[in-house]
């Protein structure tokens, strides 16, 4: 009981943002959830740090998402990993369980 | 799940067009992932030589590049899997560590974290930003940057994740935390903040 209220009254920045970082995996339980709302209403930092994460994560989502549709990056294999990759397929040709 | 779809056929080729066809494709997907151009490339073989093993079982339903992917990602699990049991898990201590770096003895910030202008936050898709996401990927330990990778851009679930790596929900629990805290100060430094000095100045 004291460390419900104590945890919702005296949540300390470390422990929030450990929260909010595990918010961002898995539902936290209610007191948890409540002791992170409530210390974000009086801590700027703590509020611009769980914005500032998830603004990363989508960031981090929409770089995969340009990637997937165009070659953005004109990231290529070299010549000679292409070469080596090509003659290990063709000397491994498809065998049956022998 | 996101794939890198731009073959839209569902028939089979011959294996050696593969190369052609999907490797730079695939190299890429691989290299956003394990940041190491020798690994990603060894990947990409191994990939292939899996789905070569495996052409039985390509139905058709889903691209050929999706199919490869789908093989592509699982090589890439082993890696970091392989990865984990080689070195040691941080523990604790660490974690204390980490919490003396931005936190004072009561638990609060030791420095305040900064507003990012608008205008930084609206360039966050240009290519500039990526590079610098990239050297602030890079300066994270390998495993906690593999169970971020593993989080948010496979988006695995926690559980899984801890199967692959091998460890428990509180290890990973502190690994996304500190890629998170660290992540964010990088970026806030080389980039939000940056940016509006370039601005400014």
């Amino acid at each position: 009981m004291w460390r419900s209220i104590k945890m919702l009254l005296a949540l300390k920045c470390d422990e929030s943002t450990r929260l909010v970082s595990q918010s961002l995996d898995q539902n936290l339980p209610t007191l948890e959830r409540w002791a992170v709302r409530l210390h974000a209403i009086s801590c700027r930092s703590c509020r611009r740090f769980r914005h500032q994460t998830m603004l990363i994560r989508s960031a981090i989502q929409q770089r995969l998402d340009v990637e997937s549709v165009t070659d953005v990056e004109r990231t290529r294999l070299s010549d000679e990993a292409s070469s080596r990759i090509a003659t290990a397929v063709a000397e491994n040709p498809s065998k049956d369980s022998s | 799940m996101r794939n890198p779809e731009t073959s839209q056929r569902n028939t089979q080729s011959s294996p050696n067009e593969w190369v052609d066809l999907h490797g730079d494709a695939l190299y890429r997907f691989a290299l956003i992932r394990v940041r190491d151009h020798a690994v990603a490339e060894e990947i990409v073989q191994e990939t292939f030589l899996a789905a070569l093993r495996a052409q039985g079982t390509f139905a058709g339903q889903a691209t050929e590049r999706t199919w490869m992917t789908g093989i592509l990602r699982n090589k890439i699990a082993d890696h970091f899997r392989k990865q984990s049991r080689d070195r040691t898990t941080n523990d604790a201590s660490e974690q204390d560590e980490l919490t003396r770096v931005f936190f004072d003895k009561h638990g609060h910030w030791k420095n305040k974290v900064a507003s990012w202008p608008r205008s930084t936050t609206e360039s966050m898709s240009a290519g500039d930003f990526w590079r610098i996401l990239d050297q602030c990927m890079a300066k994270l330990p390998d495993g906690v940057r593999n169970a971020f990778v593993l989080r948010e851009m496979e988006g695995v679930k926690t559980e899984q994740i801890c199967k692959i790596l091998a460890i428990t929900t509180t290890n990973l629990g502190a690994r996304l935390y500190r890629a998170r805290m660290s992540l964010r100060q990088c970026l806030e430094r080389n980039w939000f903040l940056r940016e509006v000095q370039k601005d400014e100045g």
